[in-house]
């Protein structure tokens, strides 16, 4: 799907002209804010959402004793 | 300069430029294979550029094609919808604190994308460009133009945002310690909607049916902080 959007990224190329006149405010702004988001709704929904499913990179192991299964996040 | 008549002709068929996509595309997989930090979606993006660059055309030629696949994201959208369907049940349990999340990603990047931007300068116009910059854009057009922003540069931040999570989002949360599949969709939902959620799919099922509905719950969430923004706007200038 990642793919459909390679025009939409090509077409970064034409918009310079218009970003360029605020560069330096539009850019932080777009950096700090894509940051902001990521890291609020990554440790809010880590914390929030600490009981749910485990995902990539969790680690299952059988118990001490050999009784049931472990996730290790 | 050097001229390159019978390319130029080629690329003006609309097949030729899909092929060139899909090409890039392809290669940009392959390098992401060996070495998983290249984002793709830049690493493809970025030679057609250049191809375009070298022969002097404009993107409306390259967009003939181009254009072909941005059409296709409707029902691709759509079909994302399925795994939604699937994990339905299993997601069903988590959606109020899933909204909570979203909410909270909503708030932060609205308001420190307009106040950064007003901080170093930028005119109002501007400011509020960058306000819906998180959500997809059709939404981010509409919320832009009701809070008296310019659409362009919105479009323009939107596909950056998105570009920016796909390439290095799942990075910066392994980094942060968040490898849930639901907090990992949340986050890319939120931050870069449909492109971000699109880097998921071939990750892992579960994680793209999150940053699905998160996608969709920070668009309506982005809408309707817009209005409360713009009600407040108004009182301000009574």
């Amino acid at each position: 799907m990642v793919l459909l959007f390679v025009p939409l990224t090509v077409a970064l190329m034409d918009m310079g002209k218009v970003i360029s006149r605020q560069a330096g405010a539009i850019v932080a702004s777009l950096l700090v804010s894509f940051l902001a988001v990521l890291l609020i709704t990554g440790l809010l929904g880590r914390w929030l959402l600490s009981g749910s499913a485990p995902g990539l990179g969790a680690v299952i192991e059988r118990r001490e004793g050999g009784e049931g299964l472990e996730v290790r996040q | 300069m050097t001229d390159f008549p019978r390319v130029k002709e080629l690329l003006e068929q609309p097949g030729v430029s899909i092929g060139l996509t899909v090409a890039a595309y392809w290669c940009a997989l392959q390098l992401h294979r060996r070495w998983t930090w290249i984002p793709p979606i830049v690493v493809a993006a970025v030679p057609i550029m250049g191809f375009l660059l070298l022969l002097r055309e404009p993107l409306a030629v390259y967009n003939r094609g181009g254009d072909l696949l941005t059409w296709c994201l409707g029902p691709a959208t759509v079909a994302l919808a399925v795994p939604m369907y699937r994990n339905g049940l299993a997601l069903q349990r988590w959606l109020p604190r899933l909204a909570v999340v979203v909410l909270a990603g909503s708030v932060a990047g609205m308001v420190t994308a307009g106040v950064t931007a007003r901080l170093l300068g930028a005119p109002m116009s501007v400011a509020m460009s960058t306000v819906p910059k998180s959500v997809t854009t059709p939404i981010a057009v509409e919320v832009s133009r009701e809070l008296g922003g310019i659409p362009q540069i919105t479009v323009a931040l939107v596909i950056c945002a998105g570009v920016l999570g796909a390439s290095f989002g799942p990075a910066l949360l392994a980094l942060l310690g968040v490898r849930q599949d639901l907090a990992v969709g949340a986050a890319m939902g939120s931050a870069s909607h449909g492109i971000g959620t699109a880097s998921l799919v071939r990750r892992s099922e579960m994680q793209a049916t999150v940053a699905s509905w998160a996608m969709a719950a920070s668009g309506v969430f982005t809408s309707l902080l817009a209005t409360v923004l713009l009600l407040l706007l108004h009182l301000r200038h009574r």
